[in-house]
C-alpha cells in the first residue's frame, strides 16, 4: 500500500492543488494531509479608485487593471497569503482594530477552506477517487474544523482514530506544544500529553497504526527550529541560525510507549527527514510552500510483513 | 513554525502589520529571520579574504608575470559580477539549501544536478586535504617564519622550518582536520560559536594588513627590507636582488594583453566561495532581496579590499621586485634568500616594526586558512545530506548524534576522505599530475550556467512565480539566460586557463583531464546505477523532485 503523506502548506493555493493531484502522480492509494493549512498573512490591495497599489514579497505593485489584480491576487495565493481589497483608509483602520483584523483573518481562511473542500470534493471521484484525510495544526483557527468534516471525499481528523486502507489505523492531533507564538492549538505539554494518550489509547493495533501528530517528538533530528532571543529575532552566528530541539516530550513519551508503524509529523519546515525512535519511522517532510513547492513523503507498506518498505521524502 | 517564511514580524499575542504592509495574524514562524550582515560574513568566510590577499602576488608571479595585476583583478572583478549575477538570480528564484544540485536538478535534470554537485563535493574533499597542508605549510610555517624573523625569535623561525617538511605537514595537517572533526562532532551550536569567535581576529588582521599597506612608503619599506635581511637573512638587499635576478636571466617584461587574457581566470579565482550563501539558501530571510544584494555587497567588499591593498601592494614592493624573487626561487639553487615564499602577509610583516600588529596578522592569516577548513567541511555535510536524503546516499549517512546533535557519520565520512587526500598530497606525486583543482569546481560552476540559461523555458512555473527583477527581459530575451550565457563564457575562460596554466591550478596532462572528467563521469554513472537500485526497490528516483502537475 502506498500514502502520499504532506503537511504544513499554510494556505498555499498551489501546493493544495498539487497535494490533490499527488495520488495520481506518485500511484498512492490515500492521501494524508498533516496540520498547518492555513495562511498567515493578508497582503492588503490599496485601492484609491484610479490604481491598486500592493507590497507583495518586497516588491511594490502599482495595478491598473483588473487582470492585473487577479493575477497578482493569485500569486499571492499560491504563496498562501490572502488578499483584502480596500481603501486607504479602511487598511488604516485595520492597522488600529485587532478583533476587525482577527474577524477578517477568519473570514478568508474560511473562504479558501471551503474552496478546497469543493476542489476536493469535485476532483477526488472516478479513477481520481482516494481516501483523503485532512487535520489541522496548531496554527490552524478552530473554525476550519467543521468546514473540513463537512467535506464529502475528505475525512477530518483531529482527537479521532479512522480506519485507512488494509485494515490500517490512523490516529491524529493537531495541537502543539506551547511555542512563542502562542498560535491557536498550543498547549502546554501535560495537556498535550492528554490529549495524545486520549487519541493513542483507541487504537486497536500500534504496530499498524500510523500517529498523525503534528508536533515531532522532542530532540529527534526532525524537531530542530531556530533558536530565539527574547525579541523573537533568530540567534545567528556565522555559520549560520542557531537551532535547537523544539519537540514534544509528550509526544516522544506516546510514540516510545505505544510503538506504532509510523509517526507523521510537520511543523518544523526545515527539519526534513526520517527517524525512527525505537521501532517507530517517524517523518517530517519539511514545507516550502511560499515557493509553491509541495514537500512530502511517499509511503510504501507492506501489507503481509506489516513494516514499512520505504518512505521517501519528494519535493513536488 | 518556520525559518523560510519572509513576513519579517515580530511574534506576540495580537494580529499585526509589518513594515512591509502585510496584515499578520497570530501565528508561528513570524519572527525577524536572519539576514544581510550573516550571508555577508558567511560569504566572506568562503572566499577566505586575508589567505587569497597574501597569495595573489606569488600566484600572479607564478603564473603570469607579464600581466598587470590591478588590472587583471578589476577585469575579472567585472566579469564576476556576471557569476555573482547569475548565482544570486537563480537563489532568489530557488530559495533553497544546495546550490548547483538544486539550480541543475529542479532546472535541467536530477542526474545533471547530482553530477554537478557530486563534483563540487569532491572538489571541496579534495580543497580541505589541500588547505590543511596549506595551513600548515603557510597559515604556520610562514606565520612562524615570518613573524620569528621580524621579531628576532630563533625558536620562531625554527618552528617555521620545521613544519615544512613532509612529516610535519601530515601529522599537523592530520591534527587541523582532527580539530575541525572534534567541533563539528560538538555539534552546530559550538561550531557556530567557535567560526563567531574566529572570525573576529582573522579580519582585524586583514584590516591591520590594509592600515600597514596604507601607511608605508615605498623608501621605508626599502630600507626596512635592506635592514631585514641584513641583520637575519642572507644578506642581500632589495637591489641586489634584482640584480641576481637580472644576471639569472631575468628580463623585466612589460604587461601584455595576452597575459592579461590568461590571467583574468585568477581575477575570478580570488572569489570563489561569495556565493556560497546559495548553499544555506534556505535559511536566509527575506531571499529576493538579500541574497542579491548581501552578495553583490560581499564583491564589492572583496574588490575594495584587494584592489586597495594590491595596489598599495605593488606600489610599495613593485611588481618587477616580486617577479624577480619568484623568478629566482624557481630558476636557481640559491633562489632569492627570502626565509619564505613571496606572500603579501611576509612583506607587511618586514613593513612593521610592531610585535602586537604582527602577531595580528599572523594569526588573521592563520585563521583564514582554519576556517576555510570548517566552512568546506560543512559545505560537504550538507551535499552529503541532501544526497541521502535524495536515496542517493544510504540513509545511515544522515544519522545525527542525539546528544550532540552532530552529524556524525557525515562526518567521519568526510574526515577519512580528507585524511586520505592529505596524505596522498603530501606522501606521493598524485595531485602533482592529476588533481587539477580548479578545473574540477569550475565544471560545477559551468554546468551551473546551463540552469540559468534554461530556467524560463524549462520551468516557466518557477521563473514566473521569482521576484519581478529575475522575469526582467532585455530585447526579449530574460536577463537571467543572459547572465547564465555571460557565466557559462566566464567559466569557458576559467576552464581553458585552468588547463593552460599549470601554476594556475595545478597538473594540465592528460592524466590530469582524465581525472577531472572522470570524477564527474563517475557522478553521472552513480546516479544512474543508484537509480538503477531504487528502482528494483520501487523507488523511481525521478519521481522525487519532479513537479506535481498543479492543475
Amino acid at each position: 500500500m502506498r500514502i502520499f503523506y504532506a503537511s504544513d502548506i499554510h494556505g498555499s493555493d498551489r501546493c493544495f492543488k498539487k497535494f490533490l493531484n499527488a495520488a495520481a502522480f506518485y500511484k498512492a492509494d490515500a492521501l494524508v494531509l498533516g496540520g498547518d493549512i492555513t495562511g498567515k498573512a493578508i497582503v492588503p490591495l490599496i485601492d484609491s479608485g484610479k490604481e491598486v497599489r500592493a507590497t507583495f514579497l518586497g516588491t511594490d505593485y502599482v495595478l491598473t487593471s483588473e487582470e492585473e489584480i487577479t493575477a497578482l491576487s493569485q500569486r499571492i495565493a499560491d504563496t498562501g497569503y490572502y488578499v483584502h481589497r480596500c481603501s486607504p483608509e479602511d487598511a488604516a483602520a485595520f492597522r488600529e482594530d485587532d478583533a476587525a483584523l482577527q474577524r477578517m483573518f477568519v473570514t478568508r481562511i474560511v473562504e479558501r477552506i471551503e474552496r478546497w473542500m469543493a476542489r476536493a470534493d469535485e476532483r477526488l471521484t472516478g479513477d481520481a477517487a482516494v481516501p483523503c484525510f485532512i487535520n489541522a495544526g496548531n496554527d490552524d483557527p478552530p473554525d476550519i474544523d467543521e468546514v473540513i468534516d463537512a467535506a464529502e471525499r475528505v475525512t477530518f481528523l483531529e482527537g479521532r482514530v479512522v480506519p485507512m486502507p488494509a485494515g490500517l489505523e490512523l490516529a491524529s492531533c493537531g495541537y502543539a506544544n506551547r511555542t512563542p507564538w502562542n498560535c491557536p492549538r498550543d498547549v502546554e505539554e501535560p495537556e498535550l500529553a492528554q490529549r495524545l494518550d486520549a487519541v493513542a489509547s483507541q487504537v486497536s493495533d500500534p504496530s499498524w497504526a500510523l500517529f498523525n501528530f503534528h508536533c515531532p517528538p522532542y530532540d529527534s533530528q526532525i524537531d530542530a527550529g531556530p533558536k530565539l532571543d527574547d525579541d523573537f529575532r533568530l540567534r545567528q552566528t556565522a555559520g549560520g541560525v542557531e537551532m535547537q530541539p523544539v519537540g514534544s516530550t509528550a509526544c516522544r513519551d506516546v510514540i516510545e510507549r505505544y510503538q506504532p508503524l509510523m509517526g507523521l509529523h510537520g511543523h518544523l519546515h526545515e527539519s526534513r527527514g526520517t527517524v525512527k525512535v525505537g521501532r517507530t519511522v517517524c517523518v517530517n517532510p519539511g514545507s516550502e510552500y511560499t515557493e509553491g513547492v509541495l514537500r512530502g513523503a511517499v509511503i510504501d507498506l507492506h501489507e503481509r510483513k506489516r513494516k514499512v518498505k520505504n518512505c521517501v521524502l519528494t519535493t513536488g | 513554525m518556520t525559518t523560510s517564511d519572509s513576513s519579517g514580524a515580530v511574534g506576540g499575542d495580537k494580529a499585526q502589520t509589518s513594515a512591509g504592509g502585510l496584515f499578520l495574524r497570530r501565528s508561528s514562524g513570524l519572527v525577524r529571520e536572519f539576514g544581510g550582515k550573516d550571508v555577508f560574513v558567511f560569504n566572506t568566510i568562503g572566499y577566505a579574504l586575508g589567505l587569497v590577499l597574501a597569495v595573489v602576488p606569488l600566484l600572479m608571479a607564478g603564473a603570469v608575470p607579464e600581466a598587470n595585476v590591478l588590472l587583471t583583478v578589476a577585469i575579472g572583478t567585472v566579469l564576476t559580477v556576471a557569476n555573482a549575477l547569475t548565482y544570486a538570480y537563480m537563489a532568489a528564484a530557488m530559495p533553497r539549501s544546495g546550490g548547483e544540485y538544486v539550480y541543475l536538478g529542479r532546472v535541467v535534470h536530477p542526474a545533471v544536478g547530482f553530477t554537478a554537485s557530486w563534483g563540487f563535493t569532491w572538489s571541496q574533499l579534495l580543497g580541505l586535504g589541500l588547505y590543511a597542508s596549506f595551513t600548515v605549510n603557510f597559515g604556520i610555517g610562514v606565520a612562524f617564519l615570518t613573524l620569528g624573523n621580524v621579531l628576532d625569535s630563533t625558536g620562531l623561525v625554527s618552528l617555521g622550518e620545521d613544519v615544512g617538511g613532509k612529516w610535519p605537514t601530515f601529522l599537523l595537517g592530520t591534527v587541523m582536520i582532527v580539530m575541525v572533526l572534534v567541533v563539528l562532532s560538538l555539534g552546530p551550536r559550538i561550531v557556530r560559536r567557535v567560526l563567531n569567535v574566529l572570525f573576529v581576529p582573522a579580519i582585524v588582521g586583514s584590516i591591520v594588513t590594509l592600515l600597514v599597506l596604507l601607511t608605508t612608503s615605498r623608501d621605508e619599506f626599502v630600507s626596512r627590507f635592506n635592514t631585514f635581511m641584513a641583520d637575519r637573512a642572507d644578506g642581500q638587499t632589495y637591489d641586489s636582488i634584482m640584480t641576481a635576478a637580472s644576471d639569472a636571466g631575468y628580463a623585466s617584461a612589460s604587461s601584455t594583453f595576452s597575459a592579461l587574457l590568461l590571467a583574468i581566470p585568477i581575477g575570478y579565482y580570488i572569489y570563489i566561495g561569495f556565493t556560497y550563501s546559495t548553499y544555506i539558501g534556505g535559511e536566509v530571510k527575506e531571499p529576493a532581496k538579500t541574497q542579491p544584494r548581501m552578495i553583490a555587497l560581499t564583491l564589492a567588499f572583496a574588490a575594495a579590499m584587494y584592489l586597495v591593498c594590491l595596489w598599495r601592494f605593488y606600489d610599495i614592493v613593485d611588481r618587477d621586485f616580486v617577479n624577480a624573487v619568484v623568478f629566482l626561487n624557481d630558476n636557481t639553487d640559491s633562489g632569492a634568500g627570502l626565509p619564505v615564499d613571496p606572500v603579501l602577509n611576509f612583506f607587511t610583516g618586514i613593513m612593521t616594526g610592531s610585535t602586537v600588529l604582527n602577531v595580528l596578522m599572523a594569526l588573521s592569516f592563520f585563521l583564514w586558512n582554519f576556517l576555510l577548513l570548517f566552512v568546506i567541511a560543512m559545505v560537504c555535510t550538507r551535499n552529503l545530506f541532501a544526497w541521502s536524503i535524495d536515496r542517493l546516499l544510504p540513509q545511515a549517512v544522515t544519522k545525527v548524534d542525539r546528544r550532540f546533535h552532530a552529524p556524525w557519520v557525515a562526518t567521519i565520512i568526510i574526515i577519512v576522505a580528507a585524511e586520505i587526500l592529505l596524505a596522498l598530497y603530501v606522501f606521493t606525486t598524485i595531485f602533482e599530475n592529476v588533481s587539477n583543482y580548479i578545473a574540477i569546481f569550475s565544471i560545477a560552476f559551468w554546468l551551473a550556467s546551463f540552469a540559468a540559461i534554461l530556467l524560463p523555458y524549462r520551468r516557466p512555473d518557477i521563473f514566473l512565480s521569482a521576484p519581478d527583477y529575475v522575469q526582467r527581459r532585455i530585447g526579449g530575451v530574460p536577463l537571467i539566460s543572459l547572465l547564465g550565457g555571460a557565466n557559462l563564457a566566464l567559466f569557458t575562460l576559467v576552464l581553458y586557463s585552468a588547463f593552460k596554466l599549470p601554476a594556475f591550478s595545478g597538473p594540465t596532462g592528460t592524466a590530469a583531464v582524465i581525472f577531472v572528467i572522470g570524477i564527474y563521469v563517475v557522478g553521472a554513472a552513480l546516479y544512474f546505477v543508484v537509480k538503477a537500485i531504487q528502482k528494483r526497490r520501487g523507488i523511481d528516483l525521478s519521481m522525487l523532485n519532479r513537479e506535481i502537475p498543479p492543475e
